[in-house]
């Protein structure tokens, strides 16, 4: 079957994605941001099943949305939340602020100008039935080294958190 | 040492500060201290001679002497002796030096007598409230004999609402009660929590304080109040009854038939036996394991059965008046009686080898609440918490009434001192229980079941006594006095003392410990607020016969 | 292929089978429930109403209805509202992907008996029932007591915590089968060894997978043993203290949708699905695998009852001591066993 009304699809998720991108900033109830997040992050996955990537796109809702989120509501519900309400949500550096949004912004008009030759001409397109092993022959084989580092990264900031956290171990 | 020996040790070392002393038996001392004395008789009394301290009593003996009276309790378990070390104080200067200093475990008791009677403990720490509301007036002491018996206080004020203390920093309050599933009575722990451990707690309970000492000794008569004494609670009531009446007894030195006293035994044991079966069965319920719960539910249902059979209901049976009992058992019952101890014997045997050997539980109550021994000395605990901190005590061979001393029976104890040990104690003495009905049945004589009293009970007279209750030992000190009803009568109920040291038990343990730790003493809120229950079944158009109901509970369908 | 108009009309007629289905299998589980378990406690269960108390279910519904739906004024009410509803949905979804049966062809249509087949089957029940955890941990903050919120922590920690382990069990049976597809999986387990013993992963070595997934399972859906979340004897309802009514069914209802969705999973994943023997006519032979899917189900929910009857419950700290120094161990070394059997093989 031919994918129906793909464009409308890819509208909705982008526009659902940033409507919770801007949600996280401006809400200043911290549980309200956390569920914006959640939202821009299925929305993300939507994207990547559009993108012809399931198992990337369940690793991100049972991954993200399932669990590190869970884990930042968790610390949340803990937080006293009429104490944070009452404090300054925005600390007033202008100047960086501007200077990120410029950098940003002409990062963005270089992609829309240059992008087609920093992307490839012709769309990849995976296999769906074979997609999960293609990530993992280029996890484990191609990128195995970067893949590495990060998981030793994740480690080593693993040992920091329980080391900060713990009084005595 | 008996009572004489006790007397001459202390006059010899107080001398001048003892001024007169009661020995009515060997079993038995009343001693009369100076009021400036009382500290350090009692922490003799506590710390050099091992007693254990039992209860303070206030009264108020205005009308009567013109004074005060303040009263220790204590008991030499080793030696088979109560003692009493009593004080009088002036009418208008109720003070006296608190003993809780040294000994902590009558905290409780001297709040009491402060709120209630109106004497103060000088020196007492920590002097809130304990059973009056915040709203009462301050100058308002319910047991003083000029305060009427029926009438509320024009300021008190209902809707006053408890002061509590500041919880300590970096803690959350978690309210536990007074409304909670595993509470069946009202009372309310304030828990310092910090994530899910507790670090303290403070307890508001005496919800159901209804006076029913102020109504025993306002209105009612000598043969009403056993009546009354057994609805202070639900499922130990046959022992406030029985040791009331002990009380009386001795105070007018009188010596119920000995029939009687097998049949005190017999019922105070079903007592125990169906208060067990329902704390294993509530204690089951609190660890999630309500397969358990039912089973023990339904093992103890023969024993009400009995029970109805022999008194006529399945609790409460009204079982003595001074001076006997008012039910016999008949050869019939006899033989029915021991047919369910048999049947009885056999299912929990099956219930103790699998409860023994469960992982699960045994996991969830091992190191859990521990009480240990010298908790049970500070506190004063008693009953299966005490003997499961190994300190070998039970009153009815420590201190034998009705007919202990005919029969044979072990003091169960176990080391651990946590919830497992407690559940252990209380198994095994179920087959305890059962030994002793046995003997008793086989012993009982033919015989009376009542004294015929003719004369007026003396007047001014003091008895002690103490009962163990499934849950520990329950202590009734009675006054005779005038109009055919006690001057005082005062309840010492075994959670009284149980409940001070819930804090120290739960205290840097999991809120989830927390409900099996406080059920673990099977605390009875009741007995200590000294409540009456009334169940009222109004709007019934029929009474059910008992097979019709079993007819009803099995039926399919209706 | 089929038209879109087709296409849509099918589906539309699958998901109302489904749900009605999965909303009766999740009434008669609560009945199961009261039936066996009191059988076990010593007594009846419902009796009163219809034959059996068959009818109680239906009572239930209408009690739940008709019952004053109350809300605290101390609640946050938008999350308060919404955290049942999240539950129930989650709940409810992920038996869209779950295959109950062979492809089937009725009036000229070719059409499998799932509301869709797709190839990551297996990774949206997994996405889609790690979801179902926010109905629950928002239900413990709005509520706004204190009860409930160390039961939505509780919950939420449990849950995490327990997915991991669930997950890793099920990877051993996915190297084997080479696929996310739950329908390739149950084909992967057809037949049997010399007539006599079938295919069924638990058969092929994946028997310790099966129980740390059962184990995990328990903990996933807030059962006893593991029912910290709403401990009744500590936490009085836990993260639902301060629910009532409908509100309260919701989350009932997703309980038992949830231990639906995790028994027909263990059938898919361990149990070898459909497969059973065939006999008889035609229609029969039709009919036969959807009865041995269900005859599954209702065994591996039969289990959960009897468990609840038979073990107390466990504390919080052991609880989570046993997920991540127990459980989670065994499935990496499960996993690890299992991959190289596979690759030694292959």
């Amino acid at each position: 079957m031919q994918p129906v009304a793909t464009t409308f699809f890819f509208y909705l998720l982008s526009g659902a994605a940033i409507l919770g991108g801007v949600l996280v900033i401006t809400r200043k109830n911290p549980v309200h941001s956390a569920l914006a997040l959640i939202m821009t992050l299925l929305a993300q996955a939507g994207l990547y099943l559009m993108l012809y990537a399931p198992f990337v796109a369940g690793v991100q809702i049972i991954l993200y949305a399932g669990g590190i989120m869970v884990l930042f509501l968790f610390v949340i519900m803990l937080v006293n939340i009429e104490k944070v309400q009452k404090q300054e949500q925005f600390n007033k550096q202008w100047l960086v602020g501007i200077v990120a949004a410029a950098a940003l912004g002409v990062l963005f008009v270089l992609v829309y100008m240059k992008g087609e030759s920093l992307f490839p001409k012709h769309v990849v397109r995976l296999a769906e039935e074979s997609n999960t092993q293609e990530i993992a022959v280029l996890l484990y084989g191609q990128y195995m080294f970067a893949f590495e580092i990060a998981s030793l990264l994740l480690l080593v900031a693993i040992i920091g958190a329980v080391v900060m956290a713990k009084k005595r171990i | 040492m008996i009572a004489r020996e006790m007397f001459e040790e202390f006059k010899a070392r107080f001398g001048p500060l003892i001024d007169r002393a009661d020995l009515p038996s060997d079993r038995r001392l009343y001693v009369f201290v100076d009021r400036s004395a009382v500290k350090y008789v009692c922490q003799h009394i506590f710390r050099e001679l091992d007693a254990r301290y039992v209860i303070t009593i206030g009264a108020d003996d205005r009308p009567f002497s013109g004074k005060f009276l303040v009263a220790h309790n204590f008991a030499f378990d080793k030696d088979h002796l109560l003692c009493s070390v009593l004080t009088q104080l002036p009418a208008d200067d109720p003070k006296i030096d608190s003993i809780t200093e040294m000994v902590p475990a009558a905290s409780w008791a001297e709040r009491e007598m402060r709120d209630l009677v109106g004497i103060e403990p000088v020196g007492h720490r920590y002097l809130k409230r304990l059973v009056l509301p915040d709203g009462w007036p301050e100058n308002n002491h319910p047991l003083r004999k000029d305060v009427p018996w029926n009438a509320v206080p024009v300021e008190f004020d209902p809707d006053r609402e408890f002061s509590f203390d500041e919880p300590p920093e970096g803690c959350t309050v978690v309210p536990f009660g007074p409304f909670h599933p595993t509470l069946d009575e009202p009372a309310h722990f304030r828990l310092y929590v910090e994530g899910e451990m507790v670090r303290g707690c403070e307890y508001r309970g005496f919800m159901v304080h209804r006076g029913i000492e102020k109504l025993a000794e306002s209105v009612m008569s000598y043969n009403d109040i056993p009546m009354l004494a057994e609805r202070i609670c639900g499922i130990c009531g046959c022992v406030h009854n029985v040791a009331y009446v002990q009380a009386v007894e001795e105070a007018a030195a009188l010596k119920p038939p000995p029939r009687a006293e097998y049949i005190r035994t017999i019922m105070l044991e079903l007592e125990r036996l169906h208060s067990h079966l329902l704390w294993t069965g509530l204690a089951c319920h609190i660890l999630g394991f309500d397969t358990l719960f039912m089973q023990s539910f339904r093992i103890r249902e023969p024993i009400m059965w009995i029970a109805e059979k022999i008194s006529g209901n399945r609790k409460t049976y009204a079982l003595c008046v001074i001076g006997g009992v008012r039910w016999n058992i008949t050869p019939e019952v006899k033989t029915e009686l021991r047919q369910t101890l048999d049947k009885l014997e056999t299912e929990w045997r099956a219930v103790v080898s699998a409860v023994s050997k469960d992982r699960n539980i045994q996991k969830r109550t091992w190191g859990v609440g521990v009480a240990d021994k010298d908790l049970v000395k500070e506190a004063g605990l008693i009953g299966p918490v005490a003997r499961a901190a190994g300190v070998d005590i039970d009153c009815r061979r420590d201190h034998p009434y009705a007919a202990y001393d005919r029969v044979e029976f072990d003091v169960i104890t176990e080391q651990g001192g946590d919830v497992w040990s407690r559940l252990l104690v209380r198994m095994k003495e179920v087959f305890e229980s059962i030994r002793i009905i046995r003997q008793c049945l086989d012993k009982m004589e033919v015989g009376p079941l009542q004294l015929q009293i003719s004369d007026e009970l003396p007047i001014g007279r003091m008895g002690l006594s103490s009962v163990e209750a499934p849950r520990g030992e329950s202590h009734h000190f009675v006054i005779t006095g005038e109009n055919n009803r006690p001057r005082r009568w005062r309840v010492r109920a075994p959670t009284y003392q149980n409940l001070q040291a819930v804090p120290r038990m739960i205290k840097d343990q999991q809120i989830a410990d927390m409900t099996i730790s406080l059920g673990s003493i099977d605390p009875c809120f009741s007995c200590t607020d000294r409540l009456e229950t009334i169940d009222l079944r109004s709007g019934v158009t029929r009474v059910w016969s008992q097979e019709e109901l079993l007819k009803l509970t099995r039926a399919k369908k209706v | 292929m089929l038209s879109v108009g087709t296409f849509v009309l099918i589906s539309i007629i699958k998901i109302v089978i489904a749900l009605i289905v999965l909303l009766t299998a999740v009434a008669y589980t609560v009945w199961l429930e009261r039936k066996v378990v009191g059988h076990i406690q010593n007594r009846w269960g419902p009796t009163r109403v219809g034959p059996f108390g068959l009818l109680q279910p239906l009572a239930d519904g209408v009690k739940f209805i008709f019952k004053e739906d109350l809300t605290s004024p101390h609640v946050y009410r938008p999350l308060y509202i919404a955290a049942p509803m999240i539950s129930l949905i989650f709940a409810l979804t992920s038996i869209a992907v779950i295959p109950v049966g062979n492809w089937v062809t009725v009036g000229g249509i070719h059409t499998p008996l799932q509301i869709t087949d797709v190839n990551m089957g297996l990774l949206i029940v997994l996405g889609i029932t790690s979801m179902g955890v926010y109905g629950v941990a928002l239900a413990g903050w709005s509520s706004n007591s204190k009860y409930s919120l160390l039961g939505g922590l509780r919950a939420s920690a449990q849950m995490v915590s327990y997915e991991v382990s669930l997950g890793l069990s099920l990877i051993g049976v996915l190297i084997m089968a080479g696929s996310f597809s739950l329908r390739d999986i149950v084909d992967a387990q057809g037949g049997a060894y010399w007539h006599v013993i079938p295919r069924w992963n638990i058969f092929q070595g994946q028997i310790f997978a099966f129980f740390i997934y059962l184990t995990a399972a328990f903990a996933e859906t807030n059962r006893i043993p593991f029912d910290l979340p709403e401990a009744e004897t500590e936490l009085v309802a836990g993260y639902h203290t301060e629910y009532s009514a409908m509100k309260f069914a919701m989350f009932f209802m997703a309980e038992y949708a949830n231990m639906i969705t995790v028994a027909c999973l263990a059938s898919l994943l361990f149990l070898g699905g459909w497969h059973g023997p065939l006999f008889g006519p035609a229609w029969l032979q039709a009919i036969l695998p959807l009865f041995w899917f269900a005859l599954r189900i209702f065994g591996f929910l039969f289990v959960y009852i009897w468990v609840r009857g038979t073990l107390p419950r466990f504390r919080y700290d052991q609880l989570m001591a046993f997920g991540w120094k127990v459980l989670l161990p065994l499935a990496i070394a499960n996993l690890m066993i299992t991959g190289l059997i596979v690759a030694l093989k292959s």
